[in-house]
C-alpha cells in the first residue's frame, strides 16, 4: 500500500512555478486560490532556495485535529481530502497547517469566505470518480486514472516529485549518493520512521 | 357519499403530508469523519475495481519520475 507524499528537492528548484501554474490549469482553480505556490528564502542573494510548497498529506494532519466539523479523511493511501458540502468555512484548519495549505474562496462583497480549498493531489474528492460534480467541487481525479499529480510529473528539472513516499526516498537517496550532499535529508522513512500499514507488492 | 368520503379522506392525507418536518440535524459522532463515504481510486472504468492493476500504474508512474532510470537504459 503507497502512502502518498511530495518531497521538494531544494537543489533542483529553479523557481519556474510551471507546477503553480499547472495546478491551476488542471483543476480550473478560482482566481485568488493557490493550491500550491513556490516559497524562495534567501532571494537574490548567494545561497538562494526556492521549494515548491502545497498540502503535504501529513501523517498526522493537524487540519482534521482541529476541524469542528470532521469533514476532513485520509484515503487508504493516505491522501488528505475533505467534504466541501461540510466545510463551514471556518478557518481553523489554515491557523492549524503549518505549510498555509488550505485557501479560501472569498465569495461576497465584504471579504466572506468561502468553504476550504486544498491540494488534493489529484485525487478529486467525496463524489463519483470523474463527476462533473467531483471536477466542480475537487478538481481532475488523477488517481483515479492511474496517474500521479500534474505539477510533480510535469516537473522539468524533476524538483518536485509525488507518489508513494518510500519510492520517492529510494529515488532522493540515489540523487544524494551522486552529488555526494544531503545525507541528513534521506527521505520520508527517516523523518517518518516505519509505514503506517504494511506494505504490499501488487501481484504481477 | 362514497365519494365523498374518498376524497375527504384523499385530501386530508395529502394536506397532512405537506405538514410533514423532516429533521435538518446531520448525524454526527465526534472526531470520527462526518462527510460522504469516498470511492477509492481504483473503483472507476478505468481499473475496474482492480486494486492491483491500479497500484502497478502508479508504481510505474512514480518510477518514470528517476531520470537516473530513464537515462541509464536500466529500464523504468
Amino acid at each position: 500500500m503507497a502512502r502518498m507524499k511530495f518531497i521538494c528537492d531544494a537543489e533542483r528548484c529553479i523557481e519556474c512555478n510551471a507546477c503553480v501554474t499547472a495546478c491551476k490549469n488542471e483543476h480550473e482553480v478560482p482566481w485568488g486560490v493557490n493550491r500550491r505556490r513556490v516559497v524562495t528564502v534567501n532571494d537574490g542573494r548567494p545561497g538562494e532556495k526556492s521549494m515548491s510548497v502545497a498540502c503535504m498529506h501529513c501523517s498526522d494532519a493537524p487540519c482534521m485535529a482541529v476541524c469542528p466539523v470532521d469533514c476532513f479523511y485520509k484515503t487508504e493511501d493516505g491522501v488528505v481530502l475533505h467534504d466541501k458540502d461540510l466545510c463551514i468555512g471556518c478557518g481553523y484548519c489554515f491557523y492549524a497547517c503549518p505549510f498555509g495549505a488550505p485557501q479560501f474562496p472569498q465569495t461576497g462583497t465584504f471579504g466572506m469566505r468561502g468553504k476550504m480549498d486544498k491540494c488534493t493531489f489529484c485525487a478529486g474528492g467525496p463524489e463519483e470518480n470523474n463527476s462533473d460534480a467531483e471536477f466542480v467541487r475537487y478538481g481532475r481525479n488523477r488517481l483515479a486514472e492511474g496517474k500521479l499529480p500534474l505539477c510533480a510529473e510535469m516537473c522539468s528539472t524533476k524538483a518536485l516529485l509525488g507518489g508513494d513516499g518510500d519510492v520517492l526516498a529510494d529515488i532522493l537517496r540515489e540523487r544524494v549518493v551522486v552529488r555526494g550532499k544531503g545525507a541528513e535529508v534521506w527521505g520520508w522513512g527517516t523523518a517518518y520512521g516505519k509505514p503506517e500499514k504494511k506494505t504490499e507488492e501488487p501481484k504481477s | 357519499m362514497k365519494r365523498l368520503v374518498a376524497a375527504v379522506l384523499l385530501g386530508t392525507t395529502l394536506a397532512l403530508a405537506g405538514c410533514g418536518e423532516r429533521s435538518q440535524q446531520v448525524s454526527y459522532s465526534k472526531g470520527r469523519y462526518a462527510g460522504k463515504p469516498d470511492t477509492p481510486a481504483w473503483a472507476g472504468d478505468e481499473f475496474k475495481h482492480s486494486r492491483a492493476d491500479w497500484e502497478r500504474a502508479i508504481k510505474a508512474r512514480n518510477l518514470r519520475q528517476n531520470e537516473y532510470e530513464r537515462t541509464s537504459g536500466r529500464g523504468g
